[in-house]
């Protein structure tokens, strides 16, 4: 009964870890292939949109207010576009593991109640349904995980908040104090675009800056490792090969090849050694012969 | 907002047009089954494990030294060969030198402890190898290209004997130049526990980290903007290639991976005598080969200071260097590439051959 669970816990794991193409662990997703292009019309079609609905807005704010666009009102619709944009640009880059995020997917609702434990707990619960408790791991220090990821996201959200803030004003004074004019809404989101990248390059040469986006890459490499590890503590309760029995075995292999390199590389410089003592050898043998046969020739003359 | 004339009429315009065209781009991509990359012909003349090297044959041989071509872990080196109108090799073949190509291939969970002593002690060793065995001369010009130059520049240190000349293109040598964004993105991030959790490194991950130097330029601008570039097939096949290659990232094998971005990114152990493969001390003055280095003016990730600094740190007395108004990845593929970077090479190949 309890390896019946144990093969379904692990059959769902498998599932949730298959579920989203863009797991950075499903080693196909890497390679280009036919997804590329439906991939690339997704993309476009939610950044054409995104860049729609901006238009729009600020299309409705100059129409409204008879052809002036108000400066306070521009940097509103700026800013909420703005943030829409950076922030699934952080959220994908940093996007939560798989494993927890089908769970999000499957009940969206644990995730607007906003609480991070009840997820873990259910996540627990549907994983370790059925085993000993000492065969579980200590989710104290998941949660503890996950809050540290938590922390970090938002802590980085707020860089990008300040970017963000700065890369409009910088887009402002362009705006007044450039000659250039702007006619299109293309025209401003290029402006836009060279104004925050300018300021983000900025972003990145200050320490905070990278503290932070170290900070959150390690807390979400940590909650991975966490639940790689509840996988490998799964596979070894169910008697099946664990990764870090592969890893060893891999380690192993490798010292094997090494040690096989330098075999290799001994047997060649041994064989060059011979080569040359033999050729060193045959050297000397002529180098007696020429010494013995002068005598023979000498009696012969005799 | 002195500056600001956006016209509401025009503006509709211009939303009601970008919308047609996006419209327009969804049927042009229908139609468009799948892109060929890699059109030039070569033979695969040695492998081992994941490595292939390819020998590609000119058709008017004018040196006698064949170029070996060591290209970096990271995405794959069909970019060098994208298509007929922009490829790299085709025009350095069509000038007239036989060229050796590395295909590392993509690693998978068998690479995870491969480390750079296998990667250049022993693949790019075997190469050189099989390169001269192949060719019948008695020496190889080398080309590294990105990380694939630090490899090389290792490398001859290491085995000076069999390198004749060496060029090295769009190559990190200092690391930690201030400007630099790889290396200050990079330097908070531990690279042990990425590894021991991940094995391999996923490429995906490289791709989303790069990107992350630029993220709207690279991101949101250039999605925009690609409609422009899909509208008609032709344009929208050629765009396509490009996104193909951009996204075909391999797993980068996780030793070496750790090796790499601890020793050079992290503590710049190149520049300083330090860096080890294997239980060898890599020491850039036993490089007194000729040596031309190439460099992107614009090349935000690996920007020319840091492969400047290379004429500091070896003893060749024949140095030159090409900088050309390119970013990282144009200076392969660009116009330019065709007219200038690629005969450049050849010429000063050739003024150096035997």
């Amino acid at each position: 009964m309890i390896q019946e669970q144990l093969w379904n816990n692990l059959d769902q794991w498998i599932k949730s870890g298959i579920r989203d193409s863009g797991d950075p662990l499903s080693k196909e997703s890497s390679r280009a292939d036919n997804h590329t292009f439906s991939q690339l019309q997704s993309i476009l079609d939610a950044h054409s949109k995104g860049f729609v609905s901006f238009g729009e807005c600020l299309l409705n704010e100059i129409t409204s207010s008879h052809s002036t666009i108000i400066e306070q009102e521009f940097v509103t619709h700026f800013k909420e576009y703005l943030a829409q944009q950076s922030n699934s640009s952080v959220l994908n880059q940093f996007q939560i593991p798989t494993e927890l995020l089908s769970l999000v997917k499957n009940d969206p609702s644990v995730f607007s109640k906003s609480d991070i434990f009840s997820l873990i707990n259910r996540f627990s619960e549907q994983l370790w349904a059925g085993q000993k408790n000492s065969l579980q791991p200590d989710f104290a220090d998941t949660q503890k995980k996950v809050t540290e990821y938590q922390n970090a996201l938002i802590e980085h959200i707020d860089h990008h908040k300040a970017i963000n803030n700065q890369a409009i004003q910088a887009l402002l004074l362009k705006l007044n104090t450039d000659s250039k004019e702007i006619n299109s809404l293309q025209e401003l989101h290029r402006l836009w675009t060279e104004s925050y990248e300018s300021i983000y390059r900025h972003s990145l040469l200050d320490e905070q800056f990278q503290s932070s986006y170290g900070r959150l890459s390690n807390a979400l490499i940590e909650l991975q490792k966490q639940l790689h590890d509840f996988r490998n503590q799964l596979f070894q309760n169910a008697g099946l090969a664990s990764k870090t029995g592969l890893d060893s075995a891999l380690q192993r292999q490798q010292q094997f090849r090494k040690e096989m390199r330098t075999t290799k590389r001994e047997m060649v410089a041994m064989k060059n050694q011979i080569s040359s003592m033999k050729l060193e050898i045959e050297q000397l043998r002529s180098m007696v012969n020429s010494l013995v046969e002068p005598k023979t020739d000498t009696r012969k003359s005799k | 907002m002195n500056h600001l004339k956006i016209d509401p009429f025009k503006m509709t315009r211009e939303l009601s047009e970008f919308q047609q065209r996006i419209e327009k781009v969804q049927k042009v991509l229908k139609e468009i089954p799948s892109v060929d990359v890699e059109p030039t012909a070569y033979k695969v003349i040695f492998r081992k494990d994941k490595l292939s090297l390819r020998h590609y044959a000119t058709e008017k041989k004018r040196s006698s030294t064949p170029l070996l071509i060591c290209y970096a872990l990271v995405n794959r080196p069909y970019m060098l060969d994208l298509e007929e109108e922009r490829s790299f090799i085709k025009t350095l073949l069509a000038h007239g030198t036989d060229i050796y190509l590395i295909d590392w291939g993509y690693p998978d969970d068998a690479d995870r402890y491969l480390d750079l002593d296998d990667y250049i002690n022993d693949y790019l060793d075997h190469s050189v190898e099989a390169a001269l065995n192949h060719s019948g001369a008695e020496k190889i010009n080398l080309m590294g290209i990105c990380q694939g130059g630090t490899f090389s520049l290792c490398y001859t240190a290491l085995h000076p004997k069999n390198i004749l000349n060496l060029v090295t293109m769009v190559t990190p040598v200092d690391f930690q130049t201030p400007d630099n964004l790889l290396y200050h993105l990079s330097k908070k991030i531990n690279i042990g526990l990425a590894v021991s959790t991940y094995g391999n490194i996923p490429g995906k991950m490289l791709c989303n980290f790069y990107n992350s130097l630029m993220p709207m330029k690279l991101g949101l601008q250039k999605h925009l903007e690609m409609s422009e570039q899909l509208e008609c097939i032709d344009k929208a096949t050629s765009f396509l290639r490009m996104e193909q290659w951009i996204n075909d990232s391999p797993d980068q094998a996780g030793q070496a991976f750790q090796e790499f971005v601890e020793q050079f990114f992290q503590q710049n152990k190149l520049i300083k005598g330090e860096a080890m493969i294997g239980d060898l001390r890599v020491d850039l003055k036993q490089i007194n080969h000729p040596v031309l280095n190439v460099f992107g003016q614009h090349d935000h990730l690996v920007p020319p200071s840091s492969s400047k600094a290379l004429k500091n740190y070896i003893s060749s007395n024949d140095y030159q260097e090409l900088q050309f108004n390119t970013g990282h990845i144009g200076i392969f593929v660009s116009e330019k590439s065709k007219d200038s970077v690629a005969p450049s090479i050849f010429q000063w190949l050739n003024d150096r051959d035997l």
